[in-house]
């Protein structure tokens, strides 16, 4: 399919048509830039080999691909294609996106809702009443844009969003006892289940990392010592490898450090040391999981006093940070909320950046002192507060702080001010790591009946 | 100014460059290794204009990291601050720590890459002959880029535009092509039920 270029060059001025894109390049010297093409088949894109097509393809952001599939049949086809899929992974650009789910107010301290006062009332209650799970709320902090992916067919009522990693996302279910993860891709509409874990737990921390062939995720803590009291005792791990063969279905137990708690209830994942790492109050420190050793540690390196609502989250490169409301304890020291990078070494911390004062005080009468909440994700760090539906984003290397747009899907009238969780989230097509579930593990799309 | 190289493009322009600028391509690095007597390499696949497109690519990218790896892995030398005076031959941990802490290469990197985004701001066609040269000359940065510049400037396309330009045929049913729309309804709907 080859062929030799004819082009026939009518002007040399800055473009005609091809306007703006070539005036643009011509402040680089060469002049061959301001040479606008002309007379040309217009169909000509239909001699681009097909595997060049397929790269164009697998570019494509998110939208604009389901767009395409519209077009024709083999096009429509190529999400079950195993050599384009293959080709999606290789080449889409891993878009650092961030996907959130509003939770109701009162729930926004544990992982589950909570309108029972007992586990033993949670577990009694019948799935119709259960709502739902809310819709998934994409945001692309680079283009500025809100998507929403609705979840009511393919996650069960009865489960709700606990971790994410890469292209998956985890769900727990909310019964008291053993503890049941979904895993699912967003635009797949794929969901697996895991086998249930052994121990019995009321609204433990999840942590999730998955990759190419591999899956492993982390239960731990609120250990279910009996029918209604708790305990920060244990945790468990699914490992599982594809290509070492290794396969561990929550047999790797370990034991949790004294005396931790998990606030805010989250874990993030740093890739490059092979760690899980969540914030501990009560004293303040960092919990850490080391999956290749299964073992836990509570790092303490120095940390200011007078923090409040500190949450731990992970950006680009395995950079572990802190961010935390600085309270006043002195007429000095005025309040700001800052962020922390962990060392190399682990054993301090050193500021990054802190909120420049126009962000503070918009920040302060979003937040009002009921706490927030951080996630990261390749350059950005998102906060969100506590009942209230404002998203604030931190760009890690530039230190720029700015507010996300309004999210359009939340401003319905009568709409309940709830908390959004957030979670780093890439929009990927294939997720092969889910291959490693066994088929009867998958589910099928959930009936309106539930 | 270093070795050069002598291209000449199918329409019997010649081209002089640097080895370092030519070598971007791993044809014309193939080509060059096979010991040309009179050091020309003919390419008779792609027309002088395009070729001079290519090598203004080539020129900006010839000392610079590639946008495929962006921070990943920038070795020191090639620092803008340090310039040189990183201390001996950095292993690659080293060289991922530099860049992940070093501004001057992150800002170096972007630089390039809104650059970049800039040069394949062009109409299609002549994406169209990048794509193809980038193809045939193995030139990788080049081909990601026209790849990202050819996505770019279809992503807003409605499904009739795209069936026009690649000239296919819609072969789905009215109510299949319904159906689909509809599976996909979520994208372009921005209220609450």
């Amino acid at each position: 399919m080859e062929e030799a270029f004819t082009i026939s060059i009518t002007t040399a001025g800055a473009g005609t048509g091809a306007g703006a894109g070539a005036s643009s390049s011509s402040s680089a010297s060469s002049s061959a830039s301001l040479i606008t093409v002309v007379n040309m088949d217009p169909r000509i894109w239909r001699h681009l080999p097909q595997g060049m097509v397929d790269r164009v393809l697998a570019f494509l952001p998110p939208d604009a691909f389901f767009r395409a599939r519209a077009v024709c049949k083999r096009w429509y086809s190529l999400v079950f294609s195993d050599s384009f899929l293959e080709l999606h992974l290789r080449l889409a650009p891993a878009l650092p996106c961030f996907v959130f789910f509003l939770l109701p107010s009162t729930t926004a301290s544990s992982s589950a809702p909570s309108d029972a006062s007992s586990p033993a009332i949670a577990a009694a209650s019948s799935s119709s009443s259960r709502p739902p799970p809310p819709p998934a709320l994409l945001l692309d902090p680079v283009a500025d844009s809100w998507h929403r992916i609705p979840l009511d067919a393919v996650i069960p009522p009865g489960f709700s969003p606990a971790a994410s990693s890469h292209g998956v996302l985890c769900f727990i279910s909310d019964d008291a006892g053993s503890k049941t993860l979904l895993l699912c891709n967003l635009l797949s509409k794929l969901a697996a289940h895991l086998p249930p874990s052994p121990t019995p737990r009321l609204f433990p921390t999840v942590g999730l990392a998955v990759g190419p062939s591999s899956i492993c995720t982390v239960l731990a803590g609120d250990d279910m010592i009996s029918p209604f009291a708790v305990k920060n005792l244990t945790a468990e791990c699914f490992h599982a490898d594809g290509v070492t063969g290794f396969y561990s279905p929550w047999a790797t137990g370990s034991a949790l450090p004294r005396l931790c708690s998990f606030e805010p209830g989250r874990m993030a994942y740093a890739a490059s040391a092979g760690r899980f790492y969540g914030m501990s109050c009560g004293p303040f420190g960092v919990l850490s999981y080391d999956v290749a050793s299964n073992a836990w540690e509570k790092i303490q390196p120095p940390m200011r006093r007078f923090l409040r609502s500190p949450s731990i989250a992970e950006c680009g490169g395995g950079r572990v940070v802190l961010v935390a409301a600085v309270e006043k304890s002195k007429l000095s020291v005025p309040r700001s909320v800052r962020v922390w990078s962990l060392q190399p070494c682990g054993r301090a911390w050193s500021e990054l950046d802190r909120m420049p004062h126009d962000v503070h005080s918009r920040f302060c009468d979003a937040e009002a002192g009921r706490g927030f909440e951080c996630v990261g994700h390749g350059d950005f760090l998102v906060i969100t507060m506590r009942a209230s539906h404002d998203v604030l984003l931190f760009h890690v290397r530039r230190k720029e702080w700015r507010w996300a747009p309004p999210c359009p899907f939340l401003q319905g009238p009568g709409g309940v001010i709830g908390t959004l969780r957030g979670f780093a989230y890439v929009p990927r097509l294939a997720t092969p790591c889910m291959a490693l579930l066994d088929s009867s593990s998958f589910m099928p799309p959930v009936g309106f009946d539930g | 100014m270093g070795k050069t190289i002598k291209l000449i493009s199918g329409d019997g322009e010649m081209f002089e460059v640097e080895e370092a600028v030519a070598f971007q391509s791993n044809i014309i690095k193939s080509l060059a290794d096979e010991d040309n007597a009179d050091d020309c390499i003919p390419l008779p696949r792609v027309d002088s204009q395009i070729l001079s497109k290519v090598l203004e690519f080539c020129r900006k990218h010839a000392n610079s990291p590639s946008v495929h790896t962006k921070f990943a892995a920038i070795p020191s030398e090639l620092c803008p601050k340090h310039d040189g005076s990183a201390a001996g031959a950095s292993s690659s941990e080293s060289s991922s720590a530099h860049s992940e802490t070093c501004r001057a290469c992150y800002d170096a990197v972007m630089k390039l890459v809104q650059w970049d985004l800039e040069f394949v701001k062009v109409d299609l066609d002549l994406i169209h002959h990048l794509l193809k040269a980038a193809n045939y000359l193995d030139i990788e940065d080049l081909m990601f880029m026209a790849v990202e510049g050819a996505a770019n400037a279809i992503r807003g396309n409605n499904p009739e535009e795209i069936r026009k330009l690649f000239d296919l045929e819609n072969d789905f049913t009215p109510e299949e092509e319904k159906e689909i729309l509809k599976e996909y309804s979520w994208l372009d709907d921005p209220f609450e039920p």
